[in-house]
């Protein structure tokens, strides 16, 4: 039996000592080779799961393993990242970054980087702060996908981006992940996403999950989209 | 507390360092043996009194002062209060002594001329030694602080009779190298100076005595003085005159050494305090952070133990080089 | 790793601080000119004017030596504050790098920064003195402090050297780590206002050890007075050759042991109670 590319067991999370814990007690297992859509309302914590697996938070308990091994400065070399927000010093340039990229993650591959920039018709030599956001984000999505991760979190891909550069994403995600690798989409368009997912997870406020299964399944046995269920489940959940 | 040997070896290392504590604090937090010394005089300044014994003002000879040669000792830190008997009136006074308890005593007021009190005994003993100089020490000076011994054989040998005597202008001796023949009491604070020796270009030496002088050989000041006139001039022997020479070559800058007492009352004795900020920066931090050190690697609170033991052995040598430090210093 | 985050801090304050130490270099040649109209306004008939200017050049000089010096600071401060606390967090927390290596890049490159600004401010102020004429007599100065010496007691010089620059070391690591445990706890605590939580909390915490220290000092004065002169005085040459560089190697490992405190006191705030959000 192959080893799940994540495990996460317990998991809690509050932001506030005496507040309410965005995640209690979660208990999530990815299987690797899969396109995984994580949906949910907004605030449900998508978010915190995926920067607590990514290293950016800390649990309150529980444990993660990826691939395996707990969390911690290996396993990030396994994570590939892609944040909702720009996260890169403006001040450098495209092709700092890929040399910086080069530099950190032993699995990047420059020539794929380099091949999508191209693709993008985006200079090499610009610097960041000369970009326009959705370019930004672009450039952010080629280096996160440029890596051979066993493991893709991409929070929020197509948020905030217009409907031609959404389509050119997700095709640009389908296009380079490596296939036995698993790639973690969080998002509340679900529409959009829903094309490329091979297995979703409804999270419902709490962190608890809902409903999960195969797309394929869903769409074969109940005869509905994914998008819609999203509705029934959280419509159900508002009236109830 | 878990009775094992580790908590055991722990709570004997923390009882040590306190008994150590303890060891340290006592001592200096008592006071000095000293008993209290309460100084008064007559109006006269004739009798002075530390509370328990009398001294009386003993009149030196004009070549004789208080010039303590080695070591001498003062009461008070150098302020005394003078209590004037019979009166309700104080004077500040620097009182000093060759020793604690020795039979002379210096005094210097504001309203009282500096001079020499002594005991009974202290009188006995100087009139001796003016009249007989037993017990001397010699040495040759020149100026304040610049001496160098010579044997008591030659300084004794410069006041036999000499044929060569001669009466010498004392404006010719004011333009050579001299130095002083000085001699000590036993208790090295009294200082009498008995002659001048002069290098003459020749390389002999002449010698002044100054018993052989009178009144109009001496300033205002009872010093010798060059301004006009003639001085008997003892013509030495050339093998004194090389001693003598070879003795002045010595002669070095030897300033005495004091000891204040530390008075009885009131200034704060720091010492306990600076025992006690030696022992909270040099023990209690450490032993704070050695325990820290050695708890937090058991928590499970606190992950990490290589960050926390690195801290144990920094407290550990701390606690060690404090300890080097307060040896040398006791 | 380690070499690896440190090149790109490094890098990364290099950017901007060339550009300062240049700078601070042109005002010294600029500061040395004119102190060297001032040293020799006695011997030359100079303008007033030209008097009144060089002074004004000199005070400026200064000046640009500070804010070369604080301006340094604050670059390497603010790098630390916008790498681990803002959105470029997201970048630095997912290397793959334990939050202890990223400390301490951060440090050693903030205690590399502080010694060569501290160096080149001192290179500034020897070509400031240079060119002014008033380094002539150091050569003299220096045969005169070293002549004489034998290999032992230059040995022993040696000694207190290293272990002086030890605590030098250590010092520039707390002043650091005490800037760092400032902005840590300002993120922690303040989510919104983190910068401004810092700045408040270091000017707290600089009141509170400043009135310790003062403190300490005055029971210091004291406590020398009434008690540690009448022990010192009672010490040998020899006791003494040996207290002075245990005493310095007792300070060094006081300094360092704080130092190590409080980076582990931020690492523990880094690795827990951080919520980058």
């Amino acid at each position: 039996m192959s080893i799940p590319v994540l495990q996460c067991k317990n998991l809690t999370k509050a932001y506030h000592k005496y507040g309410t814990p965005v995640l209690s007690g979660l208990n999530v297992t990815l299987p690797a080779g899969k396109i995984i859509g994580l949906l949910g309302p907004n605030g449900c914590g998508k978010s915190t799961l995926i920067k607590l697996i990514s290293g950016i938070l800390v649990p309150d308990g529980g444990s993660i393993e990826i691939c395996g091994q707990p969390q911690g400065e290996a396993t990030n070399a396994l994570v590939s990242y892609l944040p909702e927000r720009p996260y890169f010093d403006p001040r450098m340039s495209v092709s700092e970054l890929i040399a910086f990229f080069v530099d950190f993650y032993e699995d990047f591959d420059s020539t794929r980087a380099q091949k999508m920039l191209a693709d993008m018709g985006i200079d090499p030599n610009a610097k960041l702060r000369t970009l326009s956001k959705g370019t930004k984000e672009k450039v952010q999505l080629i280096l996160v996908m440029a890596r051979r991760a066993k493991l893709y979190l991409l929070d929020e891909p197509i948020a905030g981006v217009d409907p031609a550069a959404r389509d050119y994403i997700l095709q640009t995600i389908i296009g380079n992940y490596d296939p036995e690798a698993t790639v973690l989409i969080t998002t509340h368009l679900i529409h959009d996403v829903e094309p490329i997912l091979e297995t979703f997870a409804f999270m419902g406020y709490g962190g608890q999950i809902l409903r999960a299964g195969s797309c394929d399944e869903i769409r074969a046995v109940e005869g509905k989209s994914i998008d819609e269920l999203f509705r029934e489940v959280f419509k159900c959940s508002v009236n109830s | 507390m878990k009775k094992t040997v580790f908590y055991r070896v722990l709570l004997l290392a923390v009882s040590i360092l306190l008994a150590w504590n303890a060891f340290l604090l006592i001592p200096s937090a008592e006071s000095p043996d000293a008993p209290l010394l309460d100084w008064s005089i007559t109006p006269n300044g004739l009798t002075l009194s530390d509370g328990t014994r009398t001294f009386s003002r003993y009149t030196l000879p004009t070549d004789a002062k208080w010039e303590p040669i080695l070591s001498y000792y003062v009461f008070d830190a150098g302020d005394t209060e003078l209590h004037i008997k019979g009166t309700e009136s104080y004077q500040s006074a620097r009182i000093a002594s060759p020793a604690r308890d020795s039979e002379i005593i210096f005094l210097q007021a504001t309203y009282i001329e500096a001079g020499i009190y002594v005991t009974e005994d202290g009188k006995t003993a100087l009139d001796h030694f003016f009249e007989t100089r037993e017990n001397g020490s010699y040495r040759l000076a020149r100026g304040a602080y610049y001496t160098a011994p010579i044997d008591t054989e030659t300084a004794l040998s410069l006041g036999q009779e000499f044929s060569e005597i001669t009466e010498t202008d004392v404006t010719q001796l004011a333009l050579l190298e001299r130095f002083s023949l000085v001699v000590y009491d036993k208790s090295g604070a009294i200082q009498w100076k008995l002659g001048d020796l002069y290098c003459f270009e020749n390389g002999a030496v002449g010698y002044v005595d100054y018993k052989m002088l009178n009144n109009s050989h001496f300033d205002a000041e009872g010093n010798f003085s060059y301004r006009s006139g003639t001085a008997p001039v003892i013509l030495l022997p050339s093998n004194i005159a090389d001693t003598l020479r070879a003795s002045a070559e010595q002669i070095e800058y030897c300033e005495p050494d004091y000891e204040y007492e530390a008075p009885a009352t009131p200034f704060i004795n720091f010492l306990p305090l600076f025992w006690t900020i030696c022992i909270i920066i040099g023990y209690i931090l450490p032993l704070i952070l050695l325990l820290l050190g050695l708890f937090l690697p058991r928590s499970k609170k606190r992950g990490n133990p290589k960050r926390w033991y690195v801290i144990a052995v920094l407290a550990a040598i701390w606690i060690v080089l404090a300890t080097a430090l307060i040896l040398i210093l006791l | 790793m380690l070499r690896k985050l440190l090149k790109y801090d490094m890098r990364a304050i290099w950017r901007i601080w060339w550009l300062l130490g240049l700078s601070a270099m042109g005002l010294s040649v600029v500061g040395g000119l004119a102190l060297r109209i001032l040293n020799n306004s006695g011997e030359q008939a100079f303008p007033a004017i030209l008097e009144v200017f060089a002074g004004l050049a000199v005070f400026a000089c200064i000046m640009g030596f500070v804010a070369f010096f604080i301006g340094s600071e604050l670059l390497v401060y603010y790098r630390f504050y916008k790498n681990l606390f803002t959105d470029e967090g997201y970048l630095t927390f997912t290397l793959p790098a334990s939050r202890a290596k990223i400390l301490a890049s951060k440090t050693l490159n903030a205690c590399l920064w502080l010694v060569l600004s501290v160096l080149t401010l001192g290179a500034c102020l020897i070509i400031m003195l240079a060119i002014s004429g008033s380094l002539a007599d150091f050569p003299t100065f220096l045969k005169f402090f070293f002549d004489g010496a034998d290999v032992f007691s230059l040995l022993y010089i040696l000694l207190l050297a290293v272990e002086g620059i030890i605590i030098l070391l250590a010092g520039s690591w707390v002043s650091v780590g005490l800037v760092h445990f400032c902005i840590t706890i300002g993120a922690v605590l303040a989510k919104k206002y983190k910068l401004l939580a810092a700045i408040g909390i270091y000017y707290l915490l600089n009141m509170v050890l400043s009135f310790v220290l003062q403190a300490f000092m005055i029971l210091g004065v004291f406590a020398t007075a009434g008690a540690i002169e009448p022990l010192f005085s009672a010490l040998s040459e020899t006791e003494i050759m040996f207290f002075i560089p245990l005493l310095l190697a007792l300070i060094a490992v006081i300094v360092t042991s704080v130092a190590l405190l409080i980076h582990y006191l931020i690492l523990g705030k880094l690795e827990r109670r951080l919520n980058l959000a």
